[in-house]
């Protein structure tokens, strides 16, 4: 190593420190440039950051409680961040899937709560990739655990175990499924207040869980923020999720969301939750060629106030029973069709809670956007299938094309320090 | 509105130019953009008294909840707000035209009625747009007003008969009117529609000798004589412009003939998955010529049922059928985008280039028809459009000789320039459907 090289690195050093001490840095640096370049060479001076942190993300969003009778990250309001990450698990007998669960469990209390990262000495590397600091923030991290029903095949004996409806998803009429992107044992649904949180979580399970268990395949995804006010945009520019059923109340939660007692799945089940994820690609080139008519005819809102096309306000309740014709919000219209808003059609209401994906570009070019589709419902027939197949053949499927994702179950929740994710469906 | 919103950004700022050039008008003279697909102006039209009447009904017994607060108003930011007032008896009392130019209306319907409001050219009767408000309703309305157009509104509130304001004039700098183009009647679209019907069945009969050729071929067990005579077949297919049975085009027959594996539970051994990509899967992924000649035997059977009374059927003088074929002005080559382009509906037969190549035929096609009733609207887009089609084969043609060339086996620069030919054509040919409106009145 040169001498020149040694003092960059002691400049950098430098300067990092004096980035974490001094909040208003970029003010002052056009001084300290000044002043370091009267006695050292220019060349080898630093110059000022480039950016500048606005706030301390670690106070952005705080914990969110780990143990319950259901996990979190399904009742959460939705987080900006998310990473969806399916896995195959590869341990060898029940024995080693229990520590698998163990330890997955352990890792998830840890991150969900933030702290120190155990010092494992000088000769291990490091317990933690430290890519959030020394100290790991909450940042609203929730890590939701789902199990696929491969899980249930002969490898762990747990067929007997498996929740009542949970199946490989099928392909629907205009579905175009990439086994390469569907399915998976488990499912981690990471959501937190930051990308680098969410990203942070998945790698530091991976890398705890390697040989154990492999990434099938994984997708990021965003939340738009309110543009400019109520429920977010997807990136078909409508507002999306304005009619989910209000799940926070135990009554509908009980009848819409979660497993409970008496309805036929095994006892281990209760608290938890079918979740359907689908990835959805938007073909937004497309999209955009379409006059705004067409657009809100397609979905039955206006696209600006997200207001269905009978009403005013976004939380306005499209009335069916005065267009019976469909004149306003047509027949066919997205909304009219996932929720018809009839007393046969609310039990299959579906809790809608999805991210945005943005992914690079296709191989036509054309950018590779769209929905991550994420539902948690008590009956998959009941209510996803329902509503999937009154959805077939409707206006937007020109638009859209699912490629991937999957049927998982969402575990119940880990109920004390002592618990440990699936235990109920293992150990009894 | 592709064109008509206020808050734009600059990509669409560059569109918006692009527009004024297809139009041959400065960004002072913007062309008339009418807007909304003829099936929804259509249907609106025949159904609206009656639904707006049945929804006013509905609100009355739910009390006065959707009346009240404006929607979100973002849109008005950097436009002059023009105040419009409708109530029970009143349509847009003082209405005066101001100069030419892109104005946002403010529109409030004080009435305790349901109301639909248009502006319309005064004249021709062209909407050029229209919101349809409940009892106490706030919109906005943003157009375009060309100097020398005359201008009026259309109140037509349920139960009540409709009312118009009084007749407003832009002024012209230089003192000449600029002519409205009316809509294209039904009777006037009827014509191209008739011819495209019969280049449907011409090519349906070559299709037919072709399929036949087919099927003597895999019979006879030769490979090679199967593929090349599929290719033909196939590509004679695309020229018709229905790739895939797109847009319920032949309905589900069309599927079966030409439909691919997704979606089918089972994948490509599905019972269901039939027609051409199943024979392109039987030649080039199993090389078996025997199942190749039980599916062109069964491929034969679905297409011998499209006689000319089938592709009429498929092709109705309707108003929705109208609107519905003027949409393949841009909808094949939206599909060979989606489709072709990304290789997503090979089957080992690399034609997806040739398979472009006949869905620019197609396209041609339907320009050729259609080229009066679009010049007459925009100018230059049928020439722009032309062009740009040229430089898309242009493009495919580079990609080397021979057209089995795989999408996959392209260079990085061969493709984009591929997709960069196909986008700025799709980008020109979008509008047709829309400013072709049929018997479109107030």
């Amino acid at each position: 190593m040169s001498i020149n090289r040694r003092r960059f690195l002691t400049q950098a050093g430098l300067g990092a420190i004096t980035a974490t001490t001094a909040g208003s840095r970029l003010l002052d640096s056009g001084n300290a440039l000044a002043a370091a370049g009267n006695d050292r060479d220019p060349l080898s001076a630093d110059g000022p950051l480039a950016v500048e942190a606005l706030a301390d993300p670690a106070a952005a969003l705080g914990p969110v409680p780990f143990h319950g009778p259901w996990q979190a990250g399904i009742l959460t309001a939705p987080q900006p961040a998310a990473c969806f990450a399916s896995f195959d698990v590869f341990a060898e007998n029940r024995a080693a899937l229990v520590d698998l669960l163990r330890s997955l469990t352990g890792i998830a209390r840890f991150l969900t709560g933030g702290g120190a990262p155990e010092n494992l000495g000088p000769t291990a590397p490091p317990s933690d990739s430290g890519t959030l600091g020394p100290i790991v923030p909450a940042d609203g991290l929730t890590i939701t655990v789902s199990v696929g029903s491969t899980l249930f095949d002969s490898r762990y004996g747990l067929a007997s175990r498996k929740p009542l409806h949970l199946k490989a998803m099928p392909s629907f009429p205009n579905d175009n499924l990439d086994p390469a992107q569907t399915g998976g044992d488990v499912l981690l649904q990471i959501c937190a207040g930051s990308a680098d949180t969410a990203i942070h979580a998945l790698r530091e399970i991976a890398r705890q869980t390697y040989g154990v268990m492999q990434i099938r395949w994984r997708l990021d995804g965003l939340v738009a923020p309110a543009r400019p006010s109520g429920v977010p945009r997807n990136h078909l520019a409508f507002k999306d999720g304005i009619a989910n059923p209000n799940v926070d109340d135990p009554v509908v939660g009980n009848q819409l969301l979660w497993v409970t007692d008496g309805i036929g799945e095994p006892e281990w089940a209760v608290g938890g939750s079918y979740h359907v994820c689908r990835i959805i690609k938007m073909f937004i080139e497309f999209w955009d060629r379409v006059s705004l008519t067409e657009q809100q005819q397609m979905i039955g809102r206006f696209r600006d106030s997200g207001a269905p096309l009978d009403g005013h306000l976004e939380s306005d309740i499209p009335d069916y029973r005065a267009d019976p014709h469909g004149a306003v919000i047509p027949l066919n219209a997205h909304i009219r069709l996932a929720n018809p808003r009839t007393s046969e059609t609310d039990p299959s209401r579906i809790y809608r809670r999805g991210y945005n994906y943005d992914r690079g570009v296709d191989r036509n070019g054309n950018l590779d956007m769209g929905l991550i589709f994420n539902a948690f419902q008590q009956n998959l027939e009941r209510q996803f299938e329902a509503t999937q197949r009154r959805l077939v053949g409707e206006p937007m499927v020109d638009y859209v094309s699912p490629v991937g994702g999957g049927y998982f179950f969402a575990l119940p929740g880990v109920q004390t320090a002592e618990d440990w994710y699936a235990r109920g469906l293992i150990e009894d | 509105m592709r064109t008509q919103t206020t808050a734009r950004s600059d990509g669409s700022v560059l569109r918006a130019a692009g527009r004024a050039e297809l139009n041959g008008t400065g960004p002072g003279r913007a062309h008339r953009r009418p807007r909304g697909r003829v099936v929804i102006l259509a249907l609106a039209l025949t159904a609206l008294s009656v639904a707006v009447s049945a929804v006013a009904a509905g609100s009355a017994a739910g009390g006065s909840r959707r009346s009240g607060p404006a929607r979100d108003a973002t849109a008005s930011s950097r436009a002059r707000l023009e105040p419009i007032a409708v109530g029970e008896r009143t349509c847009a009392p003082g209405w005066r035209a101001p100069n030419a130019g892109r104005y946002v209306f403010a529109i409030s319907n004080h009435s305790s009625r349901w109301a639909a409001i248009s502006l319309f050219q005064w004249g021709s009767g062209v909407v050029v747009d229209k919101v349809v408000l409940g009892p106490g309703g706030v919109s906005e309305l943003a157009a375009q007003l060309e100097s020398g157009g005359a201008y009026g509104w259309g109140c037509l509130l349920s139960g009540l008969p409709r009312r118009v304001s009084a007749e407003a004039q832009v002024p012209s700098p230089q003192g000449q009117f600029v002519p409205a183009v009316a809509p294209v009647s039904a009777a006037q679209i009827a014509g191209p529609l008739l011819r495209y019907r019969r280049y449907v069945d011409g090519l349906l009969a070559r299709q037919q000798r072709q399929l036949t050729a087919l099927l003597g071929r895999a019979t006879a067990g030769d490979l090679a004589g199967a593929e090349s005579a599929w290719l033909a077949a196939h590509l004679t297919w695309l020229e018709i412009g229905q790739d895939d049975g797109a847009y319920g085009a032949f309905g589900e027959l069309g599927r079966m003939i030409d439909g691919t594996a997704a979606g089918l539970v089972g994948g490509t051994r599905s019972r269901d998955f039939t027609g051409f990509h199943k024979l392109e899967f039987d030649l080039w992924t199993r090389h078996d010529p025997h199942a190749a000649a039980r599916d062109t035997t069964r491929l034969l059977a679905l297409t011998r049922s499209l006689s000319p009374q089938a592709v009429a059927a498929d092709l109705p003088l309707t108003l929705a059928g109208m609107a519905n074929w003027l949409l393949r002005c841009h909808e094949i080559l939206e599909d060979a985008l989606r489709d072709s382009l990304s290789a997503n509906d090979d089957y080992g037969s690399n034609s997806d280039l040739a398979s472009l190549t006949a869905d620019v035929a197609a396209t041609r096609e339907m320009l050729r028809l259609l080229a009066p009733f679009i010049t007459a609207r925009v100018p230059r887009l049928v020439p722009t459009a032309e062009r740009e089609l040229s430089a898309l084969i242009a493009a495919i043609n580079a990609t080397g000789p021979g057209r089995a060339v795989g999408i996959a086996s392209l260079s990085a620069n061969q493709r984009e320039r591929v997709d960069a030919a196909t986008d700025a054509a799709l980008a020109t040919l979008a509008p047709v459907s829309d400013e072709i409106q049929v018997a479109n009145t107030t």
